[in-house]
């Protein structure tokens, strides 16, 4: 019977933003107006509309103030006192400016701005410079941290400003300057910073009273702040062995990062926005610059969030589109080292969080998104066998040096079951099929074409490989739907053959861009959605980096690993793996303990027609 | 990823905006360099900039210059500043 939706089709939502994991998320740099004096380690306060420039390093000291309406930056009523590696604080019309260095020596002076001058008030306690930040108003402010030229030089000193008075509140955990300090007199917060010598990403929360250690961000720096309290906030630039881009949300209880500045930025670039959604980011070093970075995002009264699988039209891009997984953009990040260095064992996965590995001798090590544990010990303790499934049910076969066992994995024993019809070694890497449904390709002593399919109880020989070989890739791995990459051909070469499996015969198609054998296959549907990682060039070290994505017609370079490696061992989806272990190029030969996980976003994907 | 290479002067607003940010890898360095994501929309940046191209080599030559330069001038700072600043570390374009 046909439905109203068959009949009549259904409505396709427009928004006029893509849909989004966070408002935040939305978010990028962009050029504002240029500064009229360059500078860095100045003064900054008010928003992305209203923002106030004051005092810093030209490189020379400058009492020098701007103002900025949103689009240009104007000249205004210089400090009495002109200094730099001050903190800044307040609005464009209420303002405050205190402490700071003039060589040789750091400054006790403090400046209130009325949105026309600068008016001396009382000093602060404590001369110094470089403050972690200054939070709040020009009638209650917070200044914390900072750097003196008396011993102890770097400080834990917190001073409270009621609008007439500093006095000292409780010190910081960590002494440090130079860090990304923002909020208000009763919600702060101090990101990064310098605590003598490199840099710290510990994060600290003030809440009136007494700092609070809390999550770290994610890559340790100096840097710049902005938020409203300490609930949301940005941190944005800073240096870490050099200038970052790098952007941080805080939502008030994780870092992410978000999309980076335009131009990496060092050297206390002021941030003097007042929110994470709307700030900005300007000067800095190297350079002493004059540029102004903006930071927006889609306002929160037009953000949708993601949602995969969902089909709508961008009224301001003029696409349709549809939520998935944007596979080309895929990274892989560290990850907790194996208990054992290893290579040439058998590996497999179902996901990141998902996966099983061989530990010599014989040994299943699982891994299930935080901690690697010891499963099943195996009943025959082959290298190089085939694997496919998780920690919950798996199957691995054959392996070094020429044998047929095959063993299910129930999630806590290995049983051995039906032997393959033709023995190998350096079976198929990679396969994702289940331990009731999959199918092996190519395999050694030498190089075979020989493939069998697996039902849950026996195998069964089907058409053969068009090219023999060994230690290939696999994505797939069903008994309908498989593919294989790559491998070892005679006299010792790599491929970059690829053959797709359609149930019924294996067809040559598009070739890997980068020949290899012994490398990792992952991917959860071979005819669309296919990877390979790591394998060995002929000449080897140095090993392959490089991972590669088929879309079902072409091969696409996208995120490397952080080393090369060959006889690398895991599995998982197109959106979702891990690899382990290997051989790495230094020490040359070495096995490692290390691993890696791969990782891809959701993405909003344009839908072409044809 | 593949890269363009070329060098133009930030004029400031709308030099880049948040929809070309979104569209192509951008990222800037000393010397007035900027590393181009290459597709249809980098290639419209550039001619908006009147970016004039360089090649890998000419435009990493020209930022390390730069921070070579950088950090001479941090070298002649006083201990004192030296401990305020971070020195400047060269660093290989992507």
């Amino acid at each position: 019977m046909a439905t109203y939706k068959k009949e009549k089709g259904f409505a396709v939502q427009t928004l006029s933003s893509d849909t989004a994991a966070s408002v935040v998320s939305t978010g990028s740099w962009a050029t504002g107006g240029a500064m009229g004096t360059g500078r860095a380690y100045m003064g900054g306060a008010g928003s992305q509309t209203a923002g106030l420039v004051y005092g810093g390093a030209t490189p020379s000291v400058t009492a020098n103030t701007e103002e900025y309406n949103g689009t240009a930056w104007s000249e205004q009523n210089n400090l009495n006192l002109a200094r730099s590696y001050q903190a800044g604080g307040g609005s464009q019309t209420a303002a405050i400016s205190s402490g700071g260095y003039v060589a040789p020596a750091d400054k006790t002076e403090t400046e209130i701005y009325d949105g026309t001058s600068w008016t001396e008030v009382a000093d602060i306690n404590t001369g110094r410079s470089l403050y972690c930040g200054q939070a709040g108003s020009s009638t209650a402010n917070l200044i914390f941290g900072g750097y003196d030229e008396t011993a102890p030089n770097v400080k834990a000193i917190t001073e409270s400003w009621n609008g007439s008075a500093w006095t000292e509140v409780a010190d910081l955990n960590t002494a440090r300057y130079n860090g990304g300090g923002t909020g208000t007199q009763t919600s702060g917060i101090l990101a990064g910073g310098t605590p003598g010598s490199g840099q710290t990403g510990a994060v600290e929360l003030w809440n009136g009273s007494a700092w609070t250690e809390t999550t770290d961000l994610n890559t340790s720096r100096t840097t710049a702040a902005s938020g409203a309290d300490n609930t949301a906030v940005l941190v944005a630039g800073g240096d870490a062995s050099g200038a970052k881009a790098l952007t941080e949300n805080w939502d008030g209880t994780s870092w992410t990062e978000v999309a980076d500045l335009g131009t990496a930025n060092n050297g206390g670039s002021g941030n003097s926005g007042s929110t994470n959604v709307s700030t900005l980011n300007f000067g800095g070093t190297p350079g002493y610059r004059t540029q102004t970075e903006e930071w927006t995002t889609t306002p929160a009264a037009d953000f949708t969030q993601i949602n995969l699988g969902q089909v709508y039209f961008n009224s301001t891009s003029n696409a349709f589109k549809v939520t998935g997984f944007a596979f080309p953009t895929g990274t892989w990040a560290s990850n907790t080292a194996s208990p054992t260095a290893q290579a040439e064992m058998w590996g497999t996965g179902t996901s990141n969080s998902d996966a099983l590995v061989q530990s010599p001798p014989g040994v299943s090590m699982e891994w299930n998104g935080s901690a690697w544990t010891n499963g099943g010990t195996t009943n025959f303790n082959g290298q190089t066998r085939g694997a496919t499934g998780g920690i919950a049910a798996a199957l691995i076969w054959g392996g070094s040096p020429n044998n047929g066992e095959t063993e299910q994995y129930n999630g806590t024993a290995w049983t051995e079951v039906a032997d393959l019809n033709t023995t190998g070694n350096q079976q198929p890497t990679g396969p994702t099929g289940t331990y009731t449904d999959t199918i092996t390709a190519g395999r050694g002593p030498g190089w075979q074409a020989v493939s069998e399919s697996w039902n849950g109880s026996a195998w069964t020989e089907t058409s053969d490989l068009n090219t023999a070989r060994r230690g290939l890739g696999s994505g797939g791995g069903s008994s309908t739907d498989a593919a294989v990459f790559g491998g070892n051909v005679p006299p010792n070469n790599a491929s970059a053959l690829t053959e797709t499996w359609n149930g019924s015969s294996w067809t040559e198609t598009t070739d890997l861009n980068t020949a290899r054998f012994s490398g990792m296959g992952f991917g959860s549907s071979s005819q669309s959605v296919g990877y390979v990682a790591g394998g060995s060039y002929p000449a080897s070290p140095p090993y392959n980096v490089k991972t590669e994505f088929f879309n079902g017609s072409t091969w696409t370079e996208v995120g490397d690993l952080a080393n090369g490696r060959y006889h690398n061992k895991g599995g998982g989806t197109g959106a979702s793996a891990l690899t382990a272990g290997g051989y790495l190029a230094s020490p040359a030969g070495g096995q490692t303990t290390e691993n890696s996980i791969w990782t891809v976003d959701q993405g909003n994907l344009t839908i072409t027609v044809s | 990823m593949a890269y363009k290479y070329c060098t133009a002067t930030n004029w400031g607003k709308n030099f880049f905006t948040h929809e070309e940010r979104r569209q192509f890898h951008l990222s800037g360095h000393p010397g007035e360099v900027w590393v181009v994501g290459d597709n249809l929309y980098g290639d419209q940046w550039i001619g908006k900039v009147s970016g004039a191209i360089k090649s890998k080599d000419e435009a990493q030559a020209i930022v390390t210059g730069e921070i070579e330069a950088a950090q001479a001038a941090y070298d002649a700072l006083s201990a004192e500043e030296q401990a305020l600043q971070n020195r400047p570390v060269v660093y290989n374009l992507p």
